[in-house]
C-alpha cells in the first residue's frame, strides 16, 4: 500500500492558507500518514488564528506513527544532518523522526515524502525515499481531480503572498498553464 | 531497567520539583492526559516532546532516550577571568557562549560523523612545555594556530561571538575555540592555556571549584613556561634593556606587557623599573613607539587583523564541502563558518528529483 508521508508542516500550512484541507484529504485518498512529532508541531501551528484549518489534519492522517527506542536514536542522529547553527533545540525532529521510521520499518519503496523543505527532501532522497511537494500535489489535483486552472492559479498567488516560491517553470500565468499540463 | 517515562519523572523531580506536570505538558506541547500516559509507558512520546522536555530540564536528550550519557556530549574547559582583588575565577559569558559552542560542535559532528575514524592525536602529544616548543619549532607564536593543527592535530576556531577561550574534544577532534578580539597576545596566551587543558585531559564537568581553580593555575603556569621560558627570562639583563629591546622581546614572544610583568614578578626578586612602567600601558603603545617596522605593510596591524578574523580549519570546511556534495548535509553550517548568506553560497550538491505526478497519482488511486 502506498503511503503519503508528511514529515513537517510546510505542505499542510500551504493547504491551510488556501483553506483547502478538503482538497488535501481528496489527494491523500486515505493514504496520508504522519509521525508523532509532526502531529505535535501541527497542533501548535493550529493555534495561530490564520491556521485553524490545520485542526482538520488529524482526520486526514489518523493516529500518528510513534517511534520505538531504536527509532528515537536514529532520529537524534538524523537531526544532525538537518540542523544549522542557531536552530532551536526542538527544530527538525518531525523530518528526522519520519525518515527514521520509514527506514527502520522498510517503508521506502511504497512511500512518498511530501515536503517543501529542500533539506528535508535531500535527507529523504538520500535514504531512498521519493519526494513530492505542494506544487506536485496541486498539479495532480488539476490532472486527476479536475481542479480548474484559474482556481489553481489563484492558489499559487495566495501562496506567493505567503512567501512561497512556485516552480521556476510556472512563474507567470502562461508558463503556469504549460507547466500544469506538461 | 528504567523506562523513558521513569527518566522523565526522575529528571523533573530532581531539576524542577515545584513545576506542575500540567505546565510541563503544556510546554512540551502535550495534553495533561497524554503526558500522564506517556510517563506511565502507556503512550510513546514524540521525539519533539522529549526534545522539549530535555530543553525544559536542561538535560541530555540522549540520556532521556537511552539512560546513558550522550557520548557526543560537549565537555569544555574554559579560560577563566581572574579577579586580582578577590582571587575569584569566573567565566561571566558562559551562558551566552553555550549556543556558540553548540554550533561549533554541530559543525564538527556534521563534518566527522564517525569519530572512531579520526586519528588519536592525543597519543602523539609531548607533555612538557619544553617538548611542545620543540614540536612546534622556533618562533612558533607567529603561526601558532596553524602549527597546532599541522604538528599536534589540534584544531583552532576563532569567532567573535565567544567571550573567552575554550577547549574540548568533539567528533574525535581536539579543538581550541577562541574569541576574535584582535589581540594576538591574548590569543597566544589562550592557545597555550587551552593546550595545557587538552594535554592534561582537564575536561570533566564534575570538578569542584577548588579543583577547577587549581587546574586554571596550572594552565597559566604552563602557558607562561611555553611562551616565556624561565631560562630565557633569567638570561636577560633586564636592568639594561632599552625600550626598543623590550618591544622586540614581547613582539617576538607574542605576549602582552602585562603577561611579561606577571612572569618577571614570579621569577625575579624585583620587577625591573622599565617593565613596570610599560606594564601600566597598553602593549600596542610600547610596540607603536619602539618596535622598528620593516616594509610597507604594518606588521602590528597585520597581526591584529589576523587575530580578528573568523577562522575555521580548512580541513573542517573541506569535510563539509564533501558532505554537502554527497547530499548528507545542507550548506547552512558551511555558510555560517564562512559568515556568508547560505543563499549566496554556491556549492555543488545533488539535485533532488520530484516524483512523477502520474505515477504518484496512480499509486494514490486517483
Amino acid at each position: 500500500m502506498t503511503t503519503l508521508m508528511f514529515p513537517d508542516t510546510t505542505v499542510l500550512i500551504n493547504f491551510a492558507h488556501i483553506n483547502r484541507m478538503d482538497l488535501l484529504a481528496r489527494l491523500a485518498n486515505g493514504n496520508g500518514r504522519w509521525c508523532a512529532s509532526v502531529a505535535s508541531e501541527c497542533a501548535r501551528s493550529a493555534r495561530q488564528s490564520d491556521l485553524t484549518a490545520l485542526d482538520d489534519a488529524g482526520d486526514i492522517f489518523g493516529d500518528p506513527l510513534r517511534p520505538d527506542p531504536a527509532e528515537y536514536q536514529d532520529t537524534i542522529a538524523l537531526r544532525d544532518q538537518l540542523a544549522a547553527p542557531g536552530d532551536a533545540p526542538s527544530k527538525h525532529f518531525g523530518e528526522a523522526e519520519t525518515v527514521a521510521i520509514i527506514t527502520r520499518r522498510h517503508l521506502n519503496l511504497n512511500c512518498f515524502f511530501v515536503t517543501d523543505d529542500r533539506d528535508a527532501a535531500r535527507l529523504a532522497s538520500r535514504n531512498g525515499i521519493r519526494v513530492a511537494d505542494t506544487w506536485l500535489l496541486l498539479r495532480i489535483a488539476h490532472r486527476r481531480l479536475g481542479l480548474d486552472a484559474d482556481v489553481l492559479w489563484g492558489y499559487v498567488q495566495t501562496l506567493q503572498r505567503q512567501g512561497r516560491r512556485p516552480p521556476n517553470e510556472a512563474r507567470d500565468r502562461s508558463s503556469f498553464d504549460k507547466w500544469l499540463s506538461a | 531497567m528504567s523506562s523513558i517515562g521513569d527518566r522523565v519523572l526522575q529528571i523533573l523531580a530532581r531539576v524542577c520539583p515545584d513545576l506542575p506536570h500540567r505546565e510541563v505538558a503544556e510546554r512540551a506541547g502535550m495534553t495533561p492526559d497524554a503526558f500522564s500516559r506517556s510517563v506511565n509507558d502507556k503512550r510513546q512520546f514524540a521525539s519533539i516532546e522529549l526534545a522539549r522536555i530535555a530543553e525544559i530540564t536542561g538535560t541530555d536528550l540522549h540520556w532521556l532516550v537511552t539512560g546513558q550519557p550522550d557520548p557526543s556530549r560537549l565537555i569544555v574547559a574554559a579560560r577563566h577571568n581572574f579577579d586580582q582583588a578577590t582571587g575569584l575565577r569566573s567565566v561571566p559569558g558562559r551562558t551566552h557562549d553555550e549556543q556558540v559552542l553548540a554550533d561549533i560542535a554541530l559543525a564538527y559532528r556534521q563534518a566527522y560523523p564517525r569519530p572512531e575514524d579520526q586519528p588519536d592525536a592525543a597519543a602523539t602529544w609531548p607533555k612538557t612545555a619544553a617538548a611542545i616548543r620543540g614540536a612546534l619549532g622556533d618562533a612558533f607564536v607567529r603561526p601558532f594556530a596553524k602549527l597546532l593543527e599541522e604538528r599536534l592535530g589540534i584544531d583552532v576556531v576563532r569567532v567573535k561571538e565567544l567571550s573567552t577561550a575554550y577547549s574540548f574534544t568533539v567528533a574525535g577532534r581536539p579543538v581550541i575555540a577562541l574569541p576574535a578580539t584582535g589581540s594576538w597576545f591574548y590569543e597566544n596566551w589562550s592557545m597555550a592555556h587551552e593546550l595545557r587543558h587538552l594535554l592534561n585531559g582537564d575536561h570533566d564537568d564534575s570538578l569542584s571549584a577548588d579543583d577547577a581553580a587549581g587546574r586554571e593555575q596550572a594552565c597559566n603556569a604552563f602557558a607562561a613556561e611555553l611562551l616565556l621560558p624561565a631560562d630565557e627570562i633569567r638570561a636577560v639583563d633586564w636592568e639594561s634593556v632599552s625600550d626598543a629591546e623590550l618591544a622586540r622581546f614581547i613582539w617576538d614572544r607574542g605576549v602582552s606587557t602585562a603577561a611579561l610583568r606577571h612572569r618577571l614578578e614570579a621569577l625575579l626578586p624585583q620587577l625591573p623599573a622599565r617593565v613596570a612602567r610599560w606594564a601600566d600601558s597598553t602593549t600596542q603603545r610600547l610596540l607603536r613607539y619602539h618596535l622598528p617596522i620593516d616594509g610597507e605593510l604594518d606588521a602590528i596591524t597585520t597581526r591584529m587583523d589576523e587575530a580578528a578574523q573568523r577562522r575555521f580549519p580548512l580541513a573542517l570546511q573541506e569535510a563539509h564541502l564533501k558532505q554537502v556534495e554527497d547530499g548528507v548535509i545542507g550548506k547552512a553550517t558551511l555558510a555560517w563558518m564562512l559568515d556568508v548568506d547560505p543563499a549566496e553560497l554556491e556549492v555543488d550538491s545533488p539535485e533532488v528529483a520530484q516524483a512523477d505526478a502520474d505515477e504518484l497519482a496512480s499509486a494514490l488511486g486517483l
